[in-house]
């Protein structure tokens, strides 16, 4: 238990060393959301309605630029072969991996979300939802978004191959992510369609990583 | 039991494929066009016009069986990525590469024919609908998983595809129920292509034959391609030069 | 038959140019599909036949 936690806290301190890095999705988060009043106008009522929408869709781009490139240097300085030959199971590693990836890349995203969402015209207690739902879908969406990753672990990063593999998959969170945020600003009770999102996490956390590690022996020719 | 893991091996073998496949391909694409063409004239000149949609329904002959043939062939090209995976049999991973395109093309169709319906019978090209949204995010997994292939070493790329493929298609259902869902948030037009009542024999008759017709002919198409990247792969291997030796000369 | 006369088939009531369009763009389809593939083929072939040439030469 002890070497899981060290290899969790030993990629948090690489990515906390690398802190520009870490903080670009957040940025591009806030970029991307700010860009939108500045693009359709400022009208309220607009804004208000499609907000979440709009932050989803925003913090699924800045998840996949915290996406974007990630086990390729693992692939290319030999990381991915010590980790082959660890006792730890691939699967286990990599989660430790993408864990620390949420904590210092996406989490940023989803703090500053609702005060994004604020910004444009959300009330509190739907703020309050979108978080929630942004707390519960993007660890899901990383989890999607690594397999892709990993399957492109030895081409070039930054070539937008990576949006068009996963974007798809990431619809039904997407749908049901904003779709719950909508619905609870119409004041319809969404307990259950948060219970869906904590449902996909579960599934995606149980079967993901072995998938994932199944696509990074695929590509390195295991 | 041994007797047809003798018969599924021997398809692993690419100039058994490519000798075989031949007879089957012509086989498939004969019944296929005669089925297309039976299919078309009976939808077309024969079957009654419909009372609320006019003439324009007759488009369901080619709608329909593009839409069904577009899910099941990413369906069957999964089922390949599985054949791939566990049992490293290569002819898979072409069978891979030669259905791609063909399902690319097919769920193009069905989008493009669904569209076109839409403008006399709805009055509008595009609707976002679960049905037709599902259709446009599946024509993205065939692009996403074409895409991937030219970008991976050719030794790993065919894995890779492989393992995508089957992603997309446990996704696939994820996909669709989450749609609906998504549309039954705004009230709109639930546009049911199935709302209408009961077809008649007449209808349904025609449309049952041009659906075969269109699987057959997928069958067909994808072992066309098939053989043909048989050469393209195989271009140094033995059976490849005796068979362009022997059919087309030096 | 459903139809009185062939130009009324063609006009199909009015929907002649959406139900044409869309059978028209499906053979389109399936000639590209057979264009494709025969170019692909007779490269390969191609191909094979210069490296026999090469080989005997």
């Amino acid at each position: 238990m002890s070497r899981l936690w060290q290899c969790f806290k030993r990629d948090l301190a690489l990515n906390w060393n690398d802190l520009g890095a870490a903080l670009r999705p957040v940025m591009f988060f806030a970029l991307v959301a700010v860009s939108f009043p500045l693009g359709m106008g400022a009208d309220p009522q607009l804004l208000r309605d499609v907000a979440p929408g709009l932050v989803w869709v925003a913090a699924l781009l800045a998840v996949l630029l915290a996406l974007d490139g990630l086990f390729r240097e693992d692939v290319l300085d030999g990381t991915l072969e010590q980790w082959l030959l660890s006792d730890l199971p691939l699967s286990i590693t990599v989660l430790m991996r993408l864990g620390a990836q949420w904590v210092s890349n996406v989490l940023p995203v989803v703090l500053l979300a609702p005060l994004i969402a604020l910004a444009l015209g959300i009330s509190a207690p739907t703020a309050g939802i979108l978080w929630l739902t942004l707390m519960l879908g993007t660890p899901t969406v990383l989890l999607l978004g690594s397999l892709g990753s990993a399957l492109l672990a030895p081409a070039r990063s930054g070539s937008g191959l990576l949006g068009l593999l996963v974007l798809p998959l990431f619809i039904p969170i997407l749908v049901f992510g904003a779709g719950t945020t909508m619905a609870h600003a119409s004041g319809v009770e969404v307990s259950a369609q948060l219970a869906l999102l904590a449902a996909m996490f579960v599934g995606a956390l149980s079967l993901l990583p072995a998938a994932i590690a199944a696509a990074l022996r695929i590509v390195t020719g295991g | 039991m041994s007797r047809s893991w003798q018969w599924f091996h021997r398809w692993g073998s690419s100039p058994y494929v490519f000798r075989v496949g031949r007879r089957w391909q012509i086989g498939l694409g004969s019944i296929g066009a005669t089925l297309l063409l039976i299919g078309w004239f009976w939808g077309l000149a024969i079957a009654p016009v419909d009372y609320q949609q006019g003439n324009s329904y007759r488009i369901i002959f080619l709608h329909v069986p593009v839409a069904f043939l577009a899910q099941s062939l990413y369906m069957g090209l999964a089922v390949a990525g599985v054949v791939l995976l566990v049992w490293k049999m290569k002819i898979a991973d072409v069978a891979i590469q030669a259905g791609l395109p063909v399902g690319a093309v097919i769920t193009f169709l069905a989008l493009v024919t669904g569209a076109i319906w839409g403008k006399p019978t709805w009055g509008t090209y595009w609707v976002w609908d679960a049905r037709l949204t599902s259709m446009l995010i599946l024509l993205f997994l065939y692009l996403g998983a074409m895409a991937l292939r030219p970008a991976l070493p050719a030794d790993v790329a065919g894995k890779a595809v492989a393992l995508l493929v089957i992603v997309g298609v446990i996704n696939i259902p994820i996909i669709k129920y989450s749609v609906e869902w998504w549309n039954t948030l705004h009230q709109g037009e639930t546009l049911k292509l199935t709302e209408r009542p009961a077809m008649p024999a007449s209808m349904w008759m025609p449309l049952v034959v041009s659906i075969l017709a269109f699987y057959c002919l997928a069958g067909y198409w994808v072992l066309k391609r098939l053989r043909t990247l048989l050469l393209v792969r195989e271009s140094k291997a033995s059976w490849a030069r005796e068979y362009v030796e022997q059919h087309h000369g030096l | 038959m459903a139809f009185e006369s062939f130009s009324e088939f063609l006009a199909m009531g009015r929907h002649g140019v959406y139900v044409w369009s869309s059978f028209g763009i499906a053979c389109a389809c399936f000639i590209g599909l057979a264009i494709e593939d025969r170019v692909a083929r007779a490269r390969a072939i191609k191909r094979i036949q210069q490296q026999l040439r090469r080989e005997n030469a």
